[in-house]
């Protein structure tokens, strides 16, 4: 007789039902899953975008701008990332998907102008934007300031960021 | 009986489950990778800017017949990049980005431009000579 490879009956059932549980659950899994890499590219975003301000090194377009509208942003300031958020908004029947809003949470000692801080903040929600898109390879869906972005199963959009 | 080349049904479950964990953490890395390495060529470029006008303003400190040999480096983290100084600060300009440092208003020639492109991968004289009314100017020569 074979001795290997037996199990008992009881192992053999609960080893079907965690299958079966985890089948089921698979939905919530990959929901989660995805949030997580939406929260994980914000943050990246955030990281990119913060260190080009904080930096002040823009694209051309928007260092031509700034040189013309908003000289404080062409030397650079200290900027602190604190949290980013997401808020659900129900769902999008024109784009088919559940929506979403990112809010970064932000700090910044230099900058006092609310136009400069504006400007600052719309740079971060850029690359916070961009990011997402990146991830879930959907750069070809959106316009070019990746407003909206998407990713599999989401319609992302940012709130201006908020200075505390 | 086979005794060998066979896997527990525990260990093929574990297998899994470890396998679907690092494919979801796989795309997260892959971002985070390439956002540290964008913010680490904007922090090149930066220290790169910097260097240069500490340069200068060194140089103009020290005097009529103080000079400083600066080598460029080739690429910025494998991106072409050029510098241009003029009196009001030094621009750098990589991919599609500018970035700016200004520097104290002081005169800076070539010999006849007052703006001056810096190319990759050459070398540079920046000297401080005297000018007339005893004003100091900056003149940077392609060695």
């Amino acid at each position: 007789m074979d001795f290997h490879g037996q199990y008992v009956l009881e192992y053999i059932l609960i080893l079907g039902f965690s299958i079966l549980v985890s089948l089921s659950s698979l939905t919530l899994v990959y929901d989660i899953n995805e949030l997580n890499t939406i929260m994980a590219s914000a943050r990246s975003g955030v990281l990119l975008g913060s260190a080009m301000d904080g930096l002040a090194i823009y694209p051309h377009e928007k260092f031509d701008n700034y040189i013309k509208k908003h000289p404080r942003l062409i030397t650079g300031s200290k900027i602190y990332f604190i949290r980013v958020i997401y808020e659900k908004d129900g769902y999008d029947p024109i784009y088919k998907k559940k929506k979403i809003k990112l809010k970064i949470y932000a700090s910044i000692k230099s900058v006092y102008n609310v136009a400069d801080r504006e400007c600052i903040g719309d740079r971060i929600n850029y690359y916070v934007r961009r990011s997402i898109c990146k991830s879930f390879n959907t750069e070809n869906l959106t316009n070019t300031y990746y407003n909206p972005a998407f990713s599999d199963n989401y319609f992302i959009t940012t709130y201006d960021v908020v200075w505390v | 009986m086979d005794k060998n080349g066979w896997v527990t049904v525990d260990f093929m479950v574990a297998f899994m489950i470890i396998l679907l964990t690092i494919t979801s953490i796989i795309a997260i890395i892959s971002d985070r990778v390439e956002t540290v390495n964008s913010v680490q060529e904007i922090v090149e470029a930066k220290i790169l800017e910097e260097n240069i006008v500490g340069i200068i303003e060194a140089v103009y400190s020290g005097g009529p017949g103080c000079s400083y040999i600066l080598k460029m480096p080739s690429k910025i983290r494998n991106k072409s990049y050029s510098i241009t100084i003029n009196s009001s600060g030094v621009y750098i300009f990589f991919g599609n980005n500018i970035g700016t440092e200004f520097i104290n208003p002081i005169r800076i020639t070539e010999g006849k431009h007052s703006n001056i492109l810096l190319e990759p991968d050459k070398t540079y004289n920046i000297s401080n000579t005297k000018f007339r009314d005893n004003n100091n100017e900056i003149i940077v020569k392609k060695i």
